[in-house]
Parts: C-alpha cells; structure tokens; sequence
C-alpha cells in the first residue's frame, strides 16, 4: 500500500484568497453579460447557437441559460437567474447584478482583513433588515390603487422588451388574460393559474393584432374540409389513439384456410373501428380530437354524423382542454371490465368550437369551455423572432400580473426600493457597534448598482442622478414631514427624478424582495468557499467489486 | 467568456454592403443579371433580388439575421427583396456617418437613442405617412361591373413585378397569361381575395412546370391536369357528353388484412379458390362500378394487370399511379369524396361528373386534361432551372395582387385620413386632382361615384370631396383595390412627408433625427433605379436635378411624380403602366425601419452551446 497515495487530491487544488478572487471575477464577467439588457432602454443580445441558428433577446433568463459557462461560481449565478425566473418569472437580471456586487464589495471588504463569516452575518442581517423595510414602508396595496396598478406593473415588465413600444395594448391583454383563467379553491384561495393561458404565434401583421381568446386555441385544423368548420354547443371527446384500421399486434399470425375468410379478417378489422366510433358518437360528441391519426374512411364516418375531427393534436394541448371543458384523455376504449365503452361523463363540453384563419394558418378554436375558463393568446409579429421575443416577454408579464394579483402588493420599480433600502441599511449600520457595521454598509453600497446600471444604459449621468436620488431618499426617512418623497424614482427617458408612485412603475413586492434573498444567498454561498478542489476525471474502475451493473 | 463578441454598426454596415454591392446593379427594369455558381456546377442567372440573396452561404449571424428579416418581408409582399437590403443599407450608412465612423462605447448611447428613435418613428409612420399616400393612390373598385379596369390594373401591377427579372417578351406574355388565368379562376369579382388566398394555397396543383417550350407558349388550359396518361383509353370515351367519373385513394384490390395472416390449403380444390378468390373480388368490384355508370377511374395507386384487364373488358378508362396532392384537389373541385378502399361504398358522393376527358400533349410528356370546373396554369421555359424562376417569379406576383387587394391595415386608417383631409382644404384639392387625373389616364373609373369622366377637364374641387367621401362608404360592401405609381415615386413622397414630419416642431429631437435620416435614405432607391437607367449621366443630368425637379413638382403643384427606369425621364409613372400595390411600399418601408431599429438595439453577439431549437422545444415539453 502506498500511503502517499491516500493523502494526495487527484486534481487541482486552490485555497484561500485567490479562490474567492477568481469566483468573484467569474460572477462579474457573468454580471456583465447581461447587465446592458437591464431596464426600460436597454440593449438586447444576438445568441447564435451551434448550427447558426439566431435569437435576439433581451430576457436576463434566456441569455444565461443559453450561455457556456464552466466556472463554478458562475454556474451558481447561472442557477440563480432560473431559480428568479422560476419562482417570479421578473428580475433574472437584476438578480445576477446584485448577487455579483455583493460578491464585489465583499472580496473588497477580505481584502481589508475581514473575515467572511463576520461579512456573510453581517448580509444576512442586512438582507432581513430590507426584506422588512420593504414589507412595511415600500409596498402598496393593490386595493389602494386598483386596476390600474396591475397593468401598470405589466407595463413595467414590458417596458425593456420589444413590445416596450406597445405595452398599453399588452398589459391590458395580460391582464385580461390573467383573470380569465382566475381559480378559486375551497379555502377560497385564489389562484391564477397562468400555465393555462395558450401563447400561439402567427406571424404577419403588426404586433397590435394580437388577440385574446376566451377559450382554447388549437394550432390544428379538422381533417377533411368536407367537415364541418363551426359546431355550436360542442361535445367534445379527447383521444390518446389512432383511428385507424385495428391490427395485430407484432407476432400475431393468423391462419385461415378457405380465402374468403380473409375478406372476412378485413371486414372485421373495419368494423372493430367502426364500431368504436360509433360508441364514441352515440354520446352525442361532435368534436373528436386526437394525438393520433384518423384514416380517410374513418373520416368519412365522422363527415356524415357532420362532427370534427382533429388529428395529430399535441398530447399537452389535449391535457389542457380536457381540463377545461371537464374531458377525460383516453388512452383506450376498454374498461375494467376489458369491454369497449364510451360513457357520456368522458365527454367535455364547449359553448362553441370553431377554425377561424390567423394569418397563413387556420387554427381551431375551443370558446367558452364549460369547466375551467380558459385563454389564449395569439400573438401576431412581423417574424418568427419577434414572435419568440414577444412570447418571452408576454411570459414575463403573466408571471408579474400573477405575482401582484396573488400577493396584492406593489413596489414602486426605477430604482425607487434600492435607493430607499441603500439609505435605510448605511443608517442603519451605523447605529450598530459590531462588525458587522462595515459588511451592512456594503450591502447597502452594493444595491445602488440597480439605479446605476439603470441610468447608465440609458445614457444618462450615473453619478449625478444616483446623488439626487439618494438625497430625496435620505430626506424622506429623516424628516417626516417629506415621508413622501420615499416613492422618488429614476425616470429614465428624460433623465430626472420623478415620483414614480404617481408616474405608474411597479414592480410587484414579492419580486423585489426574492430578488434580495436569492442575491444575499448566491452571494454568501460564494462568499463562503475558501478551497476548491478540481477532481481530474475519475479513473474507470476495473474489475471492482460492486460495480457488476 | 470569449464566446460573448460585441456587436460594432461598423460589422453590420459592412455585412450589408457587401449584400447591397452585389444588388445594386439589378435594380428597376433596365438592371443586370447575375450568375450564381455552385459547387457542383450547376449555374442560375438570375435578376431576382430574393434568389440572389438566399442563394448565398452567409456565415456571419447577423447577415442571417438581416436576410431572415428579408426573406419575412419577401413572404409577405412578394416584392421588394433588393429594395429591403438598399433601403436598409443606406439607413445603417446614414446613421454611421453621423456617428462619424466608427462607434466606441460612449457613442453607443446615442446609437440607443436612435434606436428608439426609430422605434418611435413606426409608430408615428402609421399616423402620419398613410394618409398623406393615399392621397396620390388609385382606388379600385373591384366587382363585376367593373371587370375591364381591373383586369387592366391587374396586369399593369403583375408587369411591375416581373418588369427586370426577364426578358421583356416573355415577361409581357406571362403576365397577360396570368392576369388571365387569376381572374378566369374567379367566378365573382368581389371574391377575388378568397380566390387568389386558394390559388396561392393550391398553387402547386394549379401550376405546371414544362421544359423544353418557350416561354412564350405559356397558356392557361381549361379543366384538370393529371400528369399521367391512361393506364387504359376507352375509345368511346370522348363521345359521352358527360363523363362520370370516381377517384380513388387506396386500391380497391388491397384486401388482406392489415394483421399477419396467410392462406393455409390443403387440397386441390383449395388452391383453384384461392387462386380465383382475387380475381373474382376485383371482378365484382369493377362491375359494381359499372353498374353505377362510372367510365373513368382515377387511382393513386396503381392497378394491376389483371385488374386493368378487367377493367379494359368493361369498357372503363383508368389513369392510374397520380399523385396524392392531385387527387385530393380534384375531389375537391368536383366536390366529390374520394374512395378509400374495400371497405367503403360507392354512392351519389363518391361520383363526379367530368365534360371531358381527353390526352393532351404538354411538353414532351402526354398527360390527361379532365374537363371539371377548373383552370390550369402551363408555363413553359427552355430549362428547367429558368422554369422554377418562372414559377417563383409567378407566384411572388400573385402575392403582389393579394397586396393590391388586402389592405386591412389601411382601411381602418383611411377615416383618419379623412379627417386630416378636413383640415387641409387647399392642399386636399392638390392632390385630389391629382389622383382624379391618374384615374382619368387610365380609366379606372369608380362604377357608382364617378358616372361621367372626362379625361382634360377638372371639376370644381367640392364636388371632388364628395366624390372621395363616399368612398371610405363603400369600402365597408366592395372589395377595393389600391394601387400607386412606382418608379420612386413613392420614395419622393415618402422623403417628402418624413421631412416635413423632422421640421415640425412637435417633434421630438430623436424622432425629428431619425425622420430626417430615414427621409434621406428611402431616396436610394430612385437614385439607384436612375444610376441604371439608360440617360446619360451628365453634370446636367445629375440625379440632384432629378430630385429636385420632382421634389418642386411634389411641393409646388402637388403632381407626384417618378423616374422611369428605362429612359431615366422624369414623369407620371402611371402613364406608363408602373403600378404597385400600396401595402406592400408601406409594409417595406416599415419593415425596414423595424430591422434598423433592432440592429442597432444589439450590443452582443454570444454563442451558445446545443440547439435553440431544441431548448426551446424542451421548453414546451416540460411546462
């Protein structure tokens, strides 16, 4: 036995300073990606894949789950941005900003001597401290301020996005569509449930022609055009199999001596299918779709009972409208009993279904569904990568409406939350006598990056307007008879400072203040690696025991 | 991170040149060719804008980029591919030389500002721009009564599109050949949107490509076209007034069943059964027929022997082996099903009627003409790469009129239109005059408003109003078409109506920066069209004095006019039947306004690792 063996790491080893260093530059070079798509005019980014395939997008989230990243700070960073995107779905790139000063300042802060765990405390207090603050003093209730509010916080989502242009018509649309799909359970809970909402695209005409639609959208049309293309009050049966002449099953062979019987297997083999359809329109369905195909004869069945059918319908899309019109997705016709039935309880019902021409494309439209409403959006651009750009950014948007009208709560947004928390934190940090005193002072340096990077995209004076803002800021928590002055935010189009309570930018609360905590988290987890151990790849195991599967 | 490369203007404005560079030469009617070669040695020459461009290998994204914009444009309007990159060119070198040359991160804000600038200039096109250009358009009622002007109209529009890419004779033929078959193909006029949405959806069965002709027997032939010949020719086919006929889509003699079985025989008597059983199935099947009266099957299989045997013994013609695509659009027209096999039942549905059948010789190749309410387009050309320019070139035409007609987008905009005319009496009868005139030139008269026309003399201006305010009216029941002159008459205008819009002091410094940039650009397109005119380029006759001639016409008198491709003159395009369907300059000009503004919204290129595609498709998948 070689005992050198046992204590040597097969791989590379780094430790102490220059491992935070590295980690901390690694989260800045990731910051510094993303950080010119930040706010209402900033710049969007060409990703260009393997094949040369193109995508222009200003999303934080997109661009940094697309990119190649190998350092492993900067994966936590990238994992970061899912994590904000997933659980708000608003604020991917004001996330990885924040997360990478806090690591800035930090490394700032070790270099003077400090140990990490007295600057990881020293966040966390300051992260707890402004999750509060903004509890108590920043949010505005929705009731307070009503409908508007709501698609005033789309407008703000949408405002650095290409529908930026046009974001009266799409918060509105958001909005609408947000409500439509409004579920109550029985704790009376309300739910907004914005996976419901179908986003289709079409592309041709200007982006003002998209439309809402009170039901389900289908990128189908009926398989024959001898069928009918507007069934009223539609009974509607979603199948998980084909109809088409039955078959064997691989290995099945059957042996038939006189050759008439053959003519028989094969009349049989129509009839099985006949006889399900049948079954399937004795209930009084007029609307068939189905994952599967639907040959020509078996068409020509549903032609004359005049009903729609729909085949190669995407298995999800059938999920959901089962859903809404209270279908059951049948998988086979067969029941416990191994006999072959339809039951009428299968059967879901719509007020209307009908195939209307979008641009190129017909789609079918399922209106009115009886259980669940449901809403589409079609979304019409000028080409497929507007199109996808606008999904992404109409996404965000739900994500925002639903945060606000779930948590019914509002910050105001430009920078407003940051400027406030900045001052509150150094105030707050020098009441403190510990020292955890310096690492709060940075944290609340560090959050002043959000109006910087926000003017300095818009190609304003950084250092200027970030001075006023924060003057505003100080004398409103220091002089009560201006508390008003805590809703001054950034107006980034004229460059002034403005009250953006009054002007309608917000952002909803529960963005913000995740926003903080995922930031103060990826930074501390960072922040608290002082060795890095890079393994060389595992040798392959040969012949040892228990590796025989 | 050495994947992350920012994005300079300097690499789009070259990426673009060097697209431009390879154009220029083949704009307007008197423009050049280009031959493409490839690897493999095959070679196209071509003047189309659109297969020049898509042709090329581009390896640089955003020269993907601007081209996919391109190509998006070119899907919609069926024009327009070499003016998108010019125009779009000329506004990225426009905003390049203000910025002075290269563009270092400070400038990059004000590229921001002209970015938005440009995005707020879109918005304010729709307001601004369409009824300053409606003003000069021809409206075109299109309904039966009127069927001589807009046939006419029609042909001038399609000439316009093909003028440049081929060679004039063949060009003036097919157009003529086109113009007929798109409104032979209508049954009504007022339908004629549906109609050409139908053609353009079946355009491959209505279209036949043939080599080995000249262009110039490019014809329209009444009935269907199936690329085959008779499997069997009854020779009492031709004498039936009315042919009955059904189409197959399986073979009737397909009768084993779809699971694995095989015959078991055991005795002699057996094997004779067995051998008799097909035969004798296809026996009854095609007596069945008969008796139904039916004396042509067409099938997209193929029969076989034994079955045309029996076929050919009771009398009943067989085309057999057509394609798919064929037969479903046949039994669309006839409005019949088609049979599917052993299973199914011959009945009243499954029988159409034909009033003639018979062998044509198209090309080299003998196809069967079925007589069914349809019309087929044949168009001839010596190569079979010059044919697919044809069928391109005809399809992109037939795009170009649904432009002509499908003017949603304006429509709405046309009251607004109407209450800017209130406000601007004086100007109003300028132009109204003008386009009364374009009207009187070529006699597009409007049926209901205009009942009596006389070409010289005009009619006191408030009978002219009335006359234009009936016709947001009517729009509501007709359809209407709305056509301008071409020849840059359009870019003049457009100029014209962005300075105006940069001068106002309303405006503001971004938009009033940008309008004046793009007004200046959109000229390059005239400057580019009189460069290849064929006018000799004299201090004299220098394209400023051009410009300025017509933009003093424009201002003056109100007269817009344009530069005629061939002679360089200066004049009303419409006399000399250069017409183009508004929506498509307008989408043009939109649209390029609309990729400038996203180019210079870039501020990186990043490669990513794996497919977007397939992200994106997991995307779907998981939620």
């Amino acid at each position: 036995m070689n005992t050198q063996q046992a204590l040597t790491i097969s791989g590379e080893r780094t430790t102490g300073d220059t491992v935070r260093t590295q980690n901390v530059m690694a989260a800045a070079s990731i910051a510094n990606i993303v950080k010119s798509s930040l706010g209402p005019v900033g710049l969007d980014k060409m990703l260009v894949d393997d094949v040369g395939d193109v995508t222009v997008t200003n999303d934080g989230a997109t661009i940094l789950k697309l990119l190649e990243v190998e350092h492993p700070a900067a994966k936590v960073l990238v994992e970061l941005a899912d994590l904000q995107d997933q659980e708000v779905g608003d604020g991917t790139t004001s996330v990885v900003i924040i997360a990478a000063e806090l690591l800035k300042n930090a490394d700032e802060l070790v270099k003077q001597k400090i140990h990490p765990t007295t600057i990881i405390s020293g966040y966390r207090l300051a992260c707890k401290e402004a999750c509060k603050y903004i509890q108590e003093q920043m949010t505005i209730s929705t009731e307070e301020l009503g409908r508007d509010c709501i698609i005033n916080a789309a407008k703000t989502s949408m405002s650095s996005k290409l529908i930026g242009r046009d974001s009266d018509f799409f918060a509105n649309m958001v909005v609408d569509a947000a409500q439509a799909v409004k579920t109550t359970d029985s704790k009376g809970v309300t739910k907004y449930p914005i996976k419901a909402i179908n986003i289709l695209k079409a592309h041709g005409r200007s982006a003002l022609e998209s439309v809402l639609v009170q039901g389900y959208a289908l990128n189908c049309t009926v398989a024959s055009q001898a069928m009918p293309k507007r069934i009223q009050n539609a009974k509607i049966a979603c199948l998980d199999f084909s109809l088409q002449k039955a078959k064997m099953h691989l290995g099945i062979h059957v042996i038939v001596e006189d050759p008439t019987k053959l003519d028989a297997i094969r009349q049989r083999e129509s009839d099985i299918t006949k006889e399900r359809i049948q079954k399937i329109l004795d209930t009084g369905v007029n609307v068939i779709l189905t994952t599967g195909g639907i040959d020509d004869l078996c068409l020509k069945y549903f032609v004359e009972a005049g009903a729609m059918g729909v085949r190669r319908c995407k298995k999800q899309d059938l999920k959901r409208i089962a859903k809404a019109t209270g279908a059951q997705v049948l998988v086979t016709l067969a029941n416990l009993e191994g006999e072959e039935t339809f039951e009428a309880s299968m059967v879901g019902q719509a007020e209307e279904v009908v195939q209307e021409r979008i641009s190129d494309d017909e789609l079918l439209l399922i209106k009115g569904p009886k259980v669940r409403s449901a809403a589409s959006l079609i979304l019409r651009g000028a080409n497929d990568f507007q199109c996808d750009e606008m999904e992404r950014s109409v996404h965000d948007s739900l994500c925002v409406v639903k945060r606000v009208l779930e948590s019914r709560t509002v910050v105001p947004g430009g920078g407003t939350v940051e400027a406030a928390l900045s001052i509150y934190l150094e105030n707050l940090a020098t009441s403190l006598s510990s020292r955890e005193q310096l690492a709060i002072a940075e944290f609340a340096n560090s959050l002043l990056i959000i109006p910087k990077t926000l003017a300095v995209n818009a190609a304003k004076d950084s250092i200027d307007l970030v001075a006023k803002l924060r003057a505003y800021h100080n004398t409103s928590q220091v002089q009560a008879e201006h508390a008003d002055l805590k809703w001054c935010g950034l107006d980034l189009i004229e460059g002034v400072v403005r009250d953006n309570k009054a002007a309608g930018v917000f952002e909803p609360g529960i963005c913000k203040i995740k926003c903080l905590k995922f930031a103060t988290e990826a930074a501390i987890t960072i922040l608290r690696i002082d060795d890095m151990i890079k393994l060389a790849a595992a040798e392959k195991p040969d012949g040892h025991p228990g590796h025989g599967h | 991170m050495q994947s992350v490369v920012p994005l300079e203007l300097d690499t789009c404005l070259s990426l673009c040149s060097t697209l431009e560079a390879l154009l220029l030469d083949s704009i307007g009617p008197n423009g050049l060719y280009t031959m493409i070669t490839t690897s493999d040695d095959s070679t196209l020459i071509s003047g189309d804008g659109y297969t020049i461009v898509t042709s090329l290998m581009l390896s640089h994204p955003v020269a993907r980029l601007i081209v996919d914009h391109m190509k998006s444009h070119h899907g919609k309007t069926g024009d327009n591919a070499k003016s998108f990159i010019l125009q779009l060119t000329e506004i990225l070198r426009h905003v390049s030389l203000k910025e002075g040359g290269s563009v270092t991160c400070g400038k990059r804000q004000q590229l921001t500002e002209l970015s938005h600038g440009l995005a707020e200039l879109h918005s304010v096109l729709e307001d601004k721009l369409v009824p300053e250009l409606l003003k000069y358009c021809v409206f075109t009622t299109v309904s039966e009564q009127n069927r001589g002007s807009v046939e006419e109209l029609c042909l001038k529009i399609i000439r316009t599109n093909l003028a440049g890419k081929f060679n004039p004779r063949s060009s003036k033929h097919v157009s003529e050949v086109l113009c007929k078959f798109i409104l032979e193909s209508c049954s009504e006029l007022s339908q004629l949107d549906k109609t050409l949405l139908y053609l353009l959806d079946h355009f491959e069965e209505m279209v036949i490509e043939v080599t080995n002709e000249s262009v110039l027997s490019s014809r329209i032939i009444n009935g269907a076209i199936l690329t085959r010949d008779f499997a069997y020719k009854s020779s009492n086919l031709v004498s039936f007034p009315q042919i009955k006929f059904m189409v197959l889509n399986t073979s009737f003699e397909t009768i084993t069943p779809n699971s694995a079985s095989s015959l078991q025989i055991s005795s002699t008597n057996q094997l004779l059964q067995a051998l008799n059983f097909k035969t004798t199935y296809t026996q009854t099947f095609i007596e069945q027929v008969k008796a139904q009266g039916i004396n042509l099957i067409v099938s997209a299989e193929a029969l076989s022997e034994a079955a045309l045997y029996i076929c050919r013994k009771q009398d009943i013609s067989v085309i057999h082996m057509v394609p798919a695509e064929q037969i479903a659009h046949i039994a669309h027209i006839a409005q019949i099903r088609t049979f599917n096999g052993p299973d199914d039942v011959i009945d009243e549905s499954t029988i159409g009627t034909a009033e003639f059948c018979h062998s044509v010789l198209i090309g080299n190749s003998k196809y069967v003409n079925l007589g069914i309410s349809t019309k087929q387009l044949i168009l001839c050309s010596p190569t079979k790469g010059l044919c697919r320019q044809w069928y391109t070139a005809v399809h992109n035409a037939m795009k170009c009129i649904l432009m002509w007609l499908n003017h949603e987008q304006i429509i709405d905009l046309q009251k607004l239109a109407k209450s800017h005319e209130q406000g601007t009496d004086l100007h109003e009868s300028h132009s109204t005059t003008c386009s009364l005139d374009q009207k009187g030139d070529q006699s597009t008269e409007l049926p209901d408003e205009s009942c009596s026309k006389d070409k010289t003399g005009s009619r006191p201006p408030s009978e002219m109003m009335h006359n234009r305010d009936e016709m947001p009216d009517t729009n509501s029941q007709h359809l209407h078409g709305i056509s301008i002159q071409g020849g840059g008459a359009v870019e003049f205008l457009t100029s014209k109506i962005l300075s105006d819009i940069s001068l106002s002091p309303s405006t503001s410094s971004a938009l009033s920066k940008t309008s004046k940039l793009v007004a200046e650009s959109i000229l390059c397109l005239p400057r580019s069209l009189y460069a290849n005119s064929f006018i000799s380029k004299t201090a004299k006759n220098s394209f400023i004095h051009v410009q300025n001639r017509i933009e003093s016409e424009l201002s003056t008198h109100g007269r817009l006019k344009g530069i005629d491709g061939k002679s360089g003159r200066v004049c009303n395009l419409v006399e000399l039947d250069v017409v183009e369907p508004i929506l498509a300059k307008y989408l043009l000009i939109c649209d390029v306004v609309k990729t400038a503004q996203e180019l210079l919204r870039i501020d990186a290129v990043i490669g990513v690792k794996g497919s977007l595609k397939d992200i994106r498709d997991e995307e779907t998948d998981n939620d």
